[in-house]
């Protein structure tokens, strides 16, 4: 009995340390990837944005409910400007995280990507960046005026050369590839609060060697 | 029936055993090391410094704004997102962070700890953008404070101060690579350290101010701005937000 119970002993804390060391603690949901080998070589794939319901809100900087409502003064129109999203994949489903910093530097704007997929790892790509408000200065040209509603379509191609991206980093599923992206903003309107209704397409083109 | 008991018995004890050198485990304990030449980013959490915070709902944190959507579609139920404003070491405002934090499949509890993969997007206004990648280890955390206070309602004893970058740079440092600015094509380390100051049963984390220790190698570029974050707040930009 005394060996039975040392044994029971010894199986109970292998059996507890195992299930520490070898139990898969954290999961993430993965969706198949929707990626296609383009011709010339390299993967594609595109991600897509909903608007507005991708959208995730964030305090405005300058609002009475910042924490740096004095930052956000002493920055003025110079601020950087950050959105933060949902991304689907081609079929529509949610895959991940974007991040999008556009911000001014001594040497002009950059756009910088950081999209985040659970499940596969993280991209990082930047741009030079557009001129500031860009997407608000299309809208205009198309007869929208602030603080009104406004239907209509227009692409707001924010990048349409490729070849003019980079790739910044890639971890885990990522990683080494050399990531181009294109960047189109699909707008089918705007309500009064200054919303806007539409999608937001990254194309990218991966290739081995980033 | 003697034979079941002692057999039940026997695997208790055991477990029992290994989940107290699981507690006390040396394997998972993060040491604190400190960079010579870095410059501190800092940042007050759950509220404080936050522009947005969301998640799943799953841990017990606030949503910030209130009204911000929930993190609930199954790939991204896991992930929770923080929009900082980060200080620098005299307390003024320098720069804007989106922090996406997802549990890391690399978890092991007996070798590693808990571990979270932290990828952080900073933006120092005028100056560039940095991407931080980290791995950190919330083991020490979770044995301390959570599990003593909120499941077996001990009281807490705090403060307490928690290193918790174990990588994924060999040092156990985290991965710093400038995108834009005066950081572009610059690479360096971190190190995030949690000082817990208020934890309690009900409500979780109260107080906590974290730490980004940055370290920037061999960028002229950087090199200056780590000069003047590392300076009295007499910069234009720093007198401005004061």
């Amino acid at each position: 009995m005394r060996r039975l119970f040392i044994l029971a002993l010894f199986v109970g804390f292998a059996g507890t340390l195992a299930g520490a060391h070898y139990l898969p603690w954290v999961s993430h949901e993965r969706l198949s990837s929707q990626t296609s080998v383009i011709a010339n070589g390299g993967r594609a794939e595109s991600f897509v944005i909903r608007l507005p319901a991708d959208r995730i809100e964030t305090v405005a900087l300058d609002g009475s409910a910042s924490p740096a409502a004095t930052f956000a003064a002493a920055l003025g129109a110079q601020g950087p400007q950050l959105e933060h999203f949902k991304i689907r994949d081609r079929t529509g489903n949610v895959i991940g995280i974007a991040t999008r910093h556009w911000a001014e530097a001594a040497d002009g704007a950059t756009t910088t990507w950081a999209l985040v997929f659970p499940a596969r790892g993280a991209i990082v790509l930047a741009h030079s960046g557009e001129a500031r408000d860009a997407v608000e200065a299309a809208l205009q040209d198309r007869g929208h005026t602030a603080g009104s509603q406004w239907d209509g379509e227009v692409t707001v191609a924010l990048i349409d050369d490729a070849a003019t991206t980079r790739s910044v980093v890639g971890l885990r599923e990522f990683a080494g590839l050399d990531v181009r992206y294109t960047e189109a903003w699909n707008i089918t309107g705007i309500d009064e609060q200054g919303e806007i209704r539409g999608t937001i397409e990254l194309d990218t083109v991966s290739r081995r060697g980033g | 029936m003697k034979y079941v008991f002692a057999t039940l018995a026997g695997i208790l004890v055991g477990a029992a055993i290994a989940v107290a050198v699981l507690f006390y485990n040396p394997l998972t304990e993060v040491r604190e090391a400190s960079a010579e030449e870095s410059w501190t980013l800092a940042y007050d959490f759950p509220g404080g410094s936050t522009l947005a915070l969301t998640h799943a709902g799953q841990f017990g944190l606030p949503h910030i704004p209130a009204d911000v959507g929930p993190l609930w579609e199954a790939a991204i139920a896991n992930v929770v997102l923080n929009v900082l404003v980060l200080e620098d070491e005299n307390g003024a405002p320098r720069a804007l962070a989106s922090r996406v934090s997802v549990p890391s499949q690399e978890t092991d509890l007996l070798l590693q700890g808990f571990l979270v993969s932290e990828h952080w997007l900073i933006t120092i206004p005028g100056q560039g953008t940095l991407f931080v990648d980290g791995e950190n280890n919330l083991w020490p955390f979770i044995k301390e404070s959570l599990i003593p206070v909120k499941y077996l309602q001990q009281d807490w004893h705090g403060p307490m101060r928690y290193p918790v970058t174990i990588g994924p740079r060999s040092n156990r440092s985290a991965e710093v690579i400038g995108v834009s600015g005066a950081f572009a094509g610059s690479r360096g380390s971190a190190r995030e350290t949690y000082d817990l100051r208020r934890f309690s049963a009900a409500l979780g984390i109260e107080a906590l101010r974290g730490t980004l220790e940055v370290t920037l190698e061999e960028n002229a570029g950087a090199d200056a701005v780590e000069a003047e974050l590392a300076a009295e707040p007499n910069t234009p930009l720093a007198a401005a937000s004061q």
